[in-house]
């Protein structure tokens, strides 16, 4: 009995590495062009293509000290390569890098870029990278962990 | 029809923020974006179209629309899923066709148009193009003429611009002409023939690439032009020659834009103010034309009498030079002599025989006769300072009679030494 009961633990324990061991590779997340949401009267915002909906009240408090008038407020957003949800809009000093958890985004960096704010930022998708272009101001490219090229590093 | 030329008007409002979009960096967002908006638009304009014009009209935007975003096509492909660009492009087409054959309109005769509404759209983006250039040409040489330097390098780059901004506006006049031809072809009847919705029609046509204010535009650059600068003599005859082209293209359109027009009261005045400024731009040249040409005799200090017209100044041209044949015994013949070389070297001989008069004759300003006239005078007094020629051969055959003379006496005192 006690045999089998080390060997039932020894095959589970097989079973559980093989799974946890199964990788597929490459994925690409990224989304060909960046989504303009604009957040209704509770702090959500919803994309439908992607179908992913989420609360940005937190994020508008964190940028702006305002989590009350946050209705109309347009946000934008794109996804790079890696499956990070880069944030922006305009007034912000800064975009946000999200990573994906259950149920939840977590903040993966702050990255600042204008200390006076952005007037008209947009994302573009140029995998591996994101660019962000600000009206005339010169293009930056960045990743999850940063500025990689132009603006602030 | 307010549809359409809301739709239309929306259309050209999305191209501009395009533009203004693509002056700074670009947004793929915004790419598609403004994609997605011309394209419902070019739909609502399939749904609302009546005519033919209207038909060929949106099928020059189609392959306008196509032709700007295929660069695009990859993003486009993408951001447009389920469809992509092309099934998109396919799709409007077929959207068309289908509206052309619930309307009964052939599709040859939307082809014909569509090609003469390609040559409009053409034409006006040339013409943007040549007024945006003759603007700064205008500029650089009212800049050059203010600095008032005077080296040569800044009087060859005056001249220089001067003949280009001649020529771009000499272009854009005639593009005009040819794209307000093409609007016309399009609608192929008489104006007389046309019912006010197919006025109306037409009128739009002509709002959208601003005709009437291009028109304006043209003779109010000619007229600065002129005023901007001195002239030669093949400038102004060029001048002259443009303006009365322009006059006559005029002529011939003005009556027609006036039937279409015929209900906008704002629009009719605007033609008649161009009646106006075409008849002031004429009186501004041909003032220009005398004052050039009175120069020409007074920079020299020739006393030509002043004129300001083809009898007046053919009169004082002859009356000058018979005061200059009449009165040369009361001065030295070297006093005349001079009068009359500055006259020939550095007027007859450089402007006025060579350019002026063949350009007044042309021009019918003076007529062959007087053009006659005064070269005959110019004859007669070249004869009053120069030995005629008879006299000239006399003095020839004297001088070879007297070297023969002389060397006959020679001879006769050497004679030849018989041979040894």
């Amino acid at each position: 009995m006690k045999t089998f009961s080390v060997l039932s633990c020894f095959t589970l324990l097989v079973i559980a590495c093989g799974c946890a061991s199964l990788t597929l590779s490459p994925v690409h997340y990224q989304w060909p062009v960046e989504s303009v949401l604009s957040v209704d009267g509770k702090g959500m915002v919803e994309e439908s293509r992607y179908n992913i909906s989420f609360n940005v009240k937190p994020l508008l408090f964190e940028e702006t000290g305002d989590s009350v008038h946050v209705a109309g407020t347009e946000i934008r957003i794109i996804r790079d390569m890696d499956g990070y949800y880069f944030i922006t809009a305009p007034k912000f000093k800064n975009v946000y890098v999200f990573a994906p958890d259950e149920g939840k985004l977590k903040l993966a960096t702050k990255i600042l870029v204008s200390e006076k704010g952005m007037a008209t930022p947009a994302f573009n998708q140029r995998s591996p990278r994101i660019e962000l272009i600000n009206g005339k101001e010169k293009p930056i490219f960045m990743t999850k962990d940063g500025i990689q090229q132009g603006g602030q590093k | 029809m307010k549809t359409i030329r809301h739709t239309l008007i929306v259309l050209t409002a999305a191209m501009a923020v395009w533009a203004f979009a693509f002056a700074q960096e670009q947004s793929d967002y915004e790419i598609s974006q403004n994609f997605n908006k011309e394209y419902k638009a070019l739909a609502k304009a399939i749904e609302t179209a009546q005519t033919v014009q209207e038909c060929a009209e949106i099928s020059v935007n189609i392959d306008a629309l196509e032709k700007t975003y295929s660069p695009y096509k990859a993003l486009l492909d993408k951001t447009l899923y389920p469809d992509d660009f092309q099934k998109k492009i396919d799709m409007v087409h077929g959207q068309l066709a289908y509206a052309q054959n619930k309307l009964g309109i052939i599709q040859d005769a939307v082809a014909k148009i569509a090609s003469l509404e390609t040559q409009v759209k053409d034409l006006s983006a040339q013409v943007e193009k040549l007024t945006n250039e003759n603007s700064t040409l205008l500029s650089e040489i009212q800049s050059l003429r203010a600095s008032k330097a005077q080296d040569q390098k800044t009087l060859d780059s005056l001249t220089t611009l001067v003949a280009r901004l001649q020529k771009s506006l000499g272009e854009r006049d005639k593009m005009i002409f040819a794209m307000v031809d093409s609007i016309f072809m399009q609608y192929d009847k008489n104006i007389e023939g046309l019912k006010d919705v197919e006025k109306q029609n037409m009128a739009s046509h002509f709002e959208r690439n601003g005709v009437i204010g291009n028109i304006k535009k043209s003779i109010s650059d000619n007229v600065a032009f002129l005023e901007s600068t001195s002239l030669t003599g093949s400038d102004l005859a060029s001048l002259v020659g443009e303006q009365k082209k322009f006059a006559s293209e005029w002529k011939g359109l003005g009556p027609k834009l006036t039937a279409i027009y015929v209900s906008q009261k704002n629009r009719t005045k605007e033609l008649t103010e161009i009646d106006t400024m075409i008849t002031s731009w004429g009186a501004k040249i041909d003032a220009t034309l005398w004052k050039t040409l009175n120069e020409q005799f007074t920079s020299h200090n020739l006393t030509v009498k002043p004129f300001n017209s083809g009898e007046t100044f053919t009169t004082n041209v002859i009356g000058f030079i018979d005061d200059e044949i009449q009165n040369a015994n009361q001065r030295t013949e070297a006093a005349r002599a001079e009068v009359y070389s500055t006259f020939v070297d550095s007027v007859w001989n450089k402007d006025l025989g060579t350019t002026w008069i063949p350009f007044l004759v042309r021009d019918q300003i003076i007529s062959e006769t007087q053009s006659n006239d005064i070269k005959a005078k110019v004859d007669a007094w070249r004869s009053s300072v120069q030995p005629p020629h008879t006299t000239l051969y006399i003095i020839i055959a004297v001088v070879v009679l007297v070297i023969l003379l002389v060397l006959y006496r020679r001879m006769k005192k050497n004679p030849k030494m018989p041979a040894a």
